[in-house]
C-alpha cells in the first residue's frame, strides 16, 4: 500500500484534516467533508474537525452563491438556480442562498420564462 | 516553532493548489455562456412597463433587466416619462431603455441649436466654449475645428436635414457661408450623451442624391431645348436663366445638331456657392461636351451651355453660354441674408 509521508509523520486525525484543507483549497468541497467526517469518526470530540466541517461548509455555500450571483446577472437562470440548491446541500438553513433562489424563481416568472 | 507546526503543510507547496482550486471553483462562474440558457418562443417577446416594474420591485440584478431589455426589447414606446415611472431602477436599466427612446424630434429640436453655438464660438475663435457639445478628439486638432468653422470666417448657416443613423448617431446636413463668399455643405454626426447631442464626427456632404437628380434635370433640359419646349425647359432653370436668349439663330441651329443626352461627368464645385458642375456628350460621333451647373439646393439649372476652362473640345456658338445673373442673391436668399429680385 502506498502511504502518504504525512502518513508517516501526523496522528489520523490531523492526516483527515490536512487532506480536509487541501481538497478545500481545490474546490472538492464533498470530498473535504468526508475526510472532516472522517476525522470526527476516529474523535467524535474533536473541536478542530468540528470547526473545520462547519467552514467548508461555509465556504462551499459562499463559493455557490457567489456562483449563482455571476449567473443570474448574466441571465444563466437554471444554473444560477442549481448553484443555489448547491448551497442550500452544504448549508440547509443558508439564508442568502434561500433568498437568492427564491428571487431567481420570481424573476423567471416575472419574465415569463416559467 | 514547534515540531508539530514543522510538520504542517508548507505553505508554498499549497500555493498552486489553491490557485488550482480557485480556476475550479470559479469555473461556474466565469464560463462565458454566449446565451441565455432560456427557452424560445413567447417568452422572446418584448418586455412590457409591468414586467419591467415588477423586476425592479424584486430587485433583481441591475445588468440582469438591462440584458432583457436589450435582448427582448420593449413593447412600449419609452419616453423620458419612462423613467420617472421606474423609480428603483439601476443605472444599466435606465440606459438599455434611454438607447430604445426614439430621439429623432429630440435632435431636430436640439442640434441646430447646438450648431449655432459651435460656429459662434469658433467664430469668436473660443474653442473652450464648445467643449460641451463637441468630442475631445475634435476639440484637441485644430485642422477637426478648423473644418467646423475658422476664426472670424463665419457668415451664416442653415440645417438641410436631421436623420437618425443606426448606432443611436444622428446625422445632419448643414450649409454654411463663410466670408468672404465660401459656401461648404457639411455633414455633422452627434451622438445623444446624456441631456445633450455631442458632435463625435465632421465630413464634407458628398451631395449624392443631389447628384443623381442634377444628371436628369440636366438631360431633361437638354432633351427640352432640342425639342424647342421653352416651357419644359424653363421648369429645369433656374427663374433667371436667360432663357429667351436660347432661341437665337446661331443657338438654334447648334441645337438641331444635338442627337443625344449622355452624362459625362459630375463635380462638385465650391465658387461662390456649391454647385454641381455637369459634363453632357450631346452629340456621340465627336467631342461636344457643354457644361451645365446646378445648384444643389434648388435642383435647377442657373448656367447652361457653357464651356469651362478645361474643356477645350466643345465648340460653342459663345463659350459662356447663359447665365443666372442672381446665382449670389439666390445662395444669400438661401441663408437668410439677401433675397434675389423677382423675375
Amino acid at each position: 500500500m502506498i502511504r502518504n509521508h504525512y502518513d508517516e509523520v501526523m496522528t489520523p486525525i490531523e492526516v483527515h484534516l490536512a487532506r480536509a484543507q487541501q481538497l478545500t483549497n481545490l474546490g472538492h468541497f464533498d470530498q473535504a467533508a468526508g475526510e472532516c467526517d472522517a476525522a470526527l469518526r476516529q474523535d467524535s470530540n474533536s473541536e478542530r474537525a468540528k470547526t473545520m466541517r462547519a467552514g467548508i461548509s461555509r465556504e462551499a455555500a459562499a463559493r455557490h452563491i457567489a456562483s449563482a450571483n455571476q449567473l443570474f446577472e448574466r441571465q444563466q437562470y437554471d444554473p444560477a438556480l442549481s448553484e443555489c440548491d448547491a448551497a442550500l446541500r452544504y448549508d440547509p438553513q443558508n439564508a442568502d442562498a434561500v433568498n437568492l433562489k427564491a428571487k431567481i424563481v420570481q424573476v423567471k416568472k416575472a419574465l415569463g420564462y416559467q | 516553532m514547534t515540531n508539530r507546526n514543522k510538520r504542517s503543510i508548507p505553505a508554498s507547496g499549497l500555493g498552486w493548489l489553491r490557485v488550482a482550486g480557485m480556476v475550479t471553483c470559479g469555473i461556474a462562474g466565469v464560463f462565458p455562456f454566449t446565451r441565455p440558457l432560456i427557452a424560445q418562443g413567447a417568452q422572446s417577446q418584448p418586455l412590457g412597463l409591468g414586467q419591467i416594474q415588477r423586476l425592479i420591485q424584486l430587485q433583481a440584478p441591475d445588468a440582469t433587466i438591462a440584458a432583457e431589455i436589450r435582448r427582448r426589447g420593449l413593447s412600449f414606446t419609452p419616453d423620458r416619462r419612462t423613467v420617472e415611472a421606474l423609480r428603483g431602477a439601476g443605472p444599466e436599466t435606465l440606459q438599455a431603455i434611454d438607447e430604445l427612446r426614439p430621439m429623432l424630434d429630440e435632435a431636430k429640436l436640439a442640434i441646430p441649436q447646438t450648431l449655432t453655438k459651435i460656429y459662434q464660438a469658433l467664430d469668436q475663435g473660443n474653442p473652450q466654449a464648445i467643449g460641451p457639445f463637441v468630442s475631445p478628439e475634435i476639440t484637441s486638432r485644430t485642422q477637426a475645428l478648423d473644418a467646423v468653422c475658422r476664426p472670424f470666417t463665419y457668415k451664416a448657416h442653415y440645417v438641410e436635414t436631421i436623420i437618425e443613423r443606426p448606432g443611436r448617431k444622428f446625422e445632419a446636413r448643414v450649409r454654411v457661408l463663410f466670408k468672404p463668399f465660401d459656401e461648404k455643405a457639411q455633414v455633422f454626426t452627434f451622438h445623444p450623451n446624456r441631456s445633450t447631442f455631442v458632435l463625435i464626427q465632421v465630413g464634407n456632404d458628398p451631395l449624392t442624391l443631389e447628384t443623381e437628380a442634377a444628371k436628369e434635370v440636366v438631360r431633361q433640359f437638354v432633351f427640352a431645348v432640342r425639342a424647342g419646349k421653352w416651357d419644359v425647359a424653363s421648369r429645369y432653370a433656374s427663374p433667371h436663366l436667360p432663357i429667351d436668349k436660347m432661341k437665337a439663330p446661331e443657338w438654334a441651329q447648334y441645337f438641331d445638331k444635338i442627337t443625344g443626352a449622355q452624362v459625362d461627368s459630375v463635380q462638385i464645385i465650391a465658387d461662390h456657392g456649391i454647385l454641381l458642375l455637369v459634363r453632357v456628350d450631346v452629340r456621340s460621333y465627336s467631342a461636344h461636351l457643354p457644361d451645365f451647373l446646378v445648384d444643389p439646393a434648388t435642383g435647377l439649372i442657373v448656367r447652361a451651355f457653357f464651356r469651362a476652362r478645361e474643356n477645350i473640345f466643345t465648340k460653342l456658338p459663345d463659350p459662356t453660354g447663359f447665365t443666372d445673373p442672381d446665382i449670389e442673391a439666390s445662395i444669400l436668399k438661401r441663408f437668410g441674408l439677401v433675397g434675389p429680385k423677382e423675375p
